[in-house]
């Protein structure tokens, strides 16, 4: 139980954290870092007083009475104030400490919480250097037991050293060992090295500017500051467009919109190499994988090999279209909302990287899945797609006569143009969507394929299967397809064959996991003529 | 005969041939009162699928002129009116004779929905917890569901409904079979 002793002998402990007065039965309590509140006060003063100082000097030039100047100023020194004095009461209150079966936590100003965690639930600890605590030499560890966000355990700012040593003996599973920091220390020289799996090569970082996330996040970006912008500029820019010749107008929007394009290109690239400068992945020798990258914000993700259950090998457009793809992993226990990893998801393994490599680091991270053969769907299922295709196109003319005959200003050369662009957009995306459909079973792994713009393959170890899902809605029934979903512990649970045949389906589930579904499973007879007759226990 | 495809993954034809399998149902009926219950839930539906457009169209109809918005959202109403009923007169029917269950010595296995169909099967050895639950509409009918829970998020799989003692007994058969069977079932 906790056992400090505020007058106490305090000494610095060797690996930078203040060591309360040690009680003979129990462990020590930790404390977060000596540096917290300088931290707190230089991060503060780069997000709170200059922005307040630049808005207050904006307005006092703009030339507003002077007492508006002092709103900004004041808001500015109050937050500083009040966060502050926030953080220093938060390292007085914060301690940890790890037992050998327990990792325990305290916190809280006014009400104290006290959290333990058994370390056999641990799941994840992950280590993070944002830019703030960076110039510090600390680092923020978070250790979860992959229930929910909300169970995770923030322990920042702490020294580096203390982080990484933190990490080791978390993730550590001879529990009993001792747990002393010297002992931990000696024992870390016996261990394996890492065996490095991938890392980054900047030729690389050109998929940045098409990568999904990176090019949202940075169009994103560029449209918010455009429309800020455009308050300021819209006025004046119409009232020069109605002024100068057609032909001078076209060109400048032309190359307005270059601009605004190559823009938020760079934006994403930009991006996308702080997301992943310095990547590394490797297996490191406690039966982990480690993903390390960033240039800003530094992150260190681990994912225990024992919870995987798969990986997913991510065919994203357009990224698809050059060549590239990316590789994830099916992890039970991992939320992907919580720690700060910006633009990337947690379980993403690498960046959008060459075809070819992603396979081969797919194939190192989780031994034994090489790409396999996949069997293709029917074209029953084809024909599903192009009678979907159809029905938008239809909607869409419908819609757009509609709109024709009741709007009166309605352009009518509009609706052959829109009508023809929707066909030529849906009936490839029918077609692409079939050619994405595909299952297989090879070794000790699943293959399930699916998708179109977010086209993936998921690798399913087989033993991690533990049910089965298999649906059909009636337009499947009249094809005689189905979806076999294959239910995992991980992520959203479950993943898809859409629109198999049911037989091979049915086959493929049964062969995945062997005597599960068999005894639900009855053959059908197609005897002579066409007719088929029901075998097994003779139907209903 | 694999053929390459566009990004790079080879494709066979299927080696098994179409329609050879089938999963038969399961074997057990949830009970007859089930039916009640369903009619119950989508009357309770329809009302809240009717009244917005209802109340809507009565407004229009009394307080303005606009005869053609009157008219559509009379419209409107009618249609939403035909639609629940025929749910509410179709689908408690053909769902019952969908919605089938059994217990192996090895594995739970249902079959539920009634235009969307659903087979979900879980080995007894991957069960995380047995519910029984019985929702307002329930209770009054003497019904229970039972609620098979694995450590896969995408949801439980689901009795509904038996008769409140037999669920009962169920789930108690259940969870003696799945705590004789070792592991943390994830």
């Amino acid at each position: 139980m906790m056992s400090s002793h505020d007058e106490g002998h305090r000494h610095s402990d060797t690996d930078g954290g203040p060591v309360d007065a040690m009680d003979e039965q129990s462990e020590p309590w930790r404390r977060l870092s000596p540096l917290t509140v300088q931290c707190t006060v230089v991060a503060l003063a780069v997000v709170a007083l200059v922005p307040a100082v630049v808005v207050a000097v904006f307005i006092a030039i703009v030339g507003t009475a002077w007492p508006w100047v002092l709103i900004p100023l004041g808001a500015g020194v109050v937050v500083f104030g009040g966060v502050t004095v926030g953080e220093a009461l938060r390292y007085r209150t914060t301690r940890y400490r790890v037992t050998p079966t327990h990792f325990e936590f305290q916190s809280g100003v006014f009400a104290r919480h006290y959290r333990s965690l058994r370390r056999d639930r641990v799941r994840n600890v992950d280590v993070s250097v944002s830019i703030f605590v960076r110039p510090f030499g600390l680092c923020q560890v978070i250790v979860g037991s992959g229930e929910s966000s909300a169970g995770e355990l923030k322990v920042e700012p702490i020294a580096k050293a203390e982080g990484e040593r933190l990490r080791l003996e978390l993730l550590r599973r001879e529990v009993g060992e001792s747990t002393d920091t010297v002992d931990a220390q000696a024992h870390d020289i016996e261990e394996v090295d890492p065996v490095e799996l991938a890392a980054i090569r900047p030729a690389w970082f050109r998929y940045g500017v098409l990568s999904p996330l990176s090019a949202t996040a940075g169009y994103s970006a560029l449209a918010a500051t455009l429309g800020v912008a455009a308050e300021f500029v819209a006025a004046n820019v119409v009232e020069a467009a109605a002024a100068a010749p057609l032909r001078v107008v076209l060109v400048v929007g032309v190359f307005a919109a270059l601009g605004a394009l190559i823009s938020g290109a760079v934006l994403a690239l930009l991006l996308h190499m702080e997301a992943w400068w310095g990547y590394r992945l490797s297996r490191e020798s406690d039966g982990t994988l480690r993903v390390r990258r960033g240039l800003i914000n530094l992150s260190s993700i681990s994912i225990e090999e024992k919870r995987m259950r798969g990986i997913q090998v991510r065919d994203y457009l357009p990224l698809r279209w050059f060549g590239a793809a990316s590789v994830a992993a099916i992890v039970s226990g991992f939320k992907d909302s919580g720690a700060n990893t910006g633009i990337v998801p947690k379980r993403t393994l690498t960046p959008d990287m060459p075809r070819a490599e992603a396979l081969r680091v797919a194939a190192s991270a989780l031994p034994g899945a090489e790409p396999a053969t996949l069997v293709a769907h029917p074209r029953a299922a084809l024909r599903r797609r192009l009678v979907r295709a159809s029905a938008a196109v239809v909607v869409i003319v419908a819609l757009l006569v509609g709109a024709a005959w009741l709007v009166p200003g309605f352009p009518q050369w509009l609706v052959p143009l829109l009508i023809l662009v929707s066909a030529l957009l849906a009936y490839p995306y029918a077609r692409s969507s079939y050619r994405g459909l595909g299952h297989g079973l090879s070794g000790r792994f699943l293959y399930l394929r699916g998708g179109m713009a977010a086209r993936s393959t998921a690798v399913l170890k087989r033993d991690a299967v533990i049910g089965w899902s298999i649906s059909q809605t009636p337009f499947q029934r009249w094809s005689n397809l189905t979806t076999v979903g294959a239910m995992v512990a991980a992520g959203n649970g479950k993943h898809c064959a859409v629109d198999t045949d049911s037989s091979a389906g049915l086959a493929l589930a049964d062969a995945a996991v062997p005597g599960l579904l068999a005894q639900f499973l009855e053959p059908v007879e197609v005897v002579g003529g066409g007719e088929r007759v029901e075998g097994g226990a003779g139907g209903r | 005969m694999a053929e390459e495809r566009d990004d790079g993954i080879s494709v066979q034809q299927q080696k098994v041939s179409p329609g050879s399998l089938r999963l038969r149902p399961p074997r057990n009926e949830v009970h007859r009162r089930s039916v009640t219950h369903w009619t119950l839930r989508a009357l309770v539906g329809s009302v809240c699928f009717v009244a917005p457009t209802l109340v809507t169209a009565v407004i229009i109809q009394a307080f303005t002129d606009v005869s053609w918005l009157s008219l559509l959202l009379w419209i409107v109403t009618g249609a939403t009116v035909a639609a629940s009923a025929a749910v509410t007169v179709i689908m408690p029917r053909w769902r019952f004779r969908v919605h089938r269950w059994e217990v192996t010595g090895d594995a739970v296995y249902t079959l539920s929905g009634w235009f969307w169909q659903e087979w979900r099967v879980a080995p007894l050895s991957r069960i995380q917890t047995v519910d029984t639950h019985r929702g307002p509409l329930q209770r009054p009918l003497g019904l229970s569901a039972v609620i098979v829970t694995t450590a896969s998020a995408a949801g439980p799989l689901r009795i509904e409904s038996l008769d409140a003692d037999r669920a009962a007994g169920v789930a108690e058969q259940l969870t003696a079979a799945t705590q004789a069977t070792p592991g943390d079932a994830t």
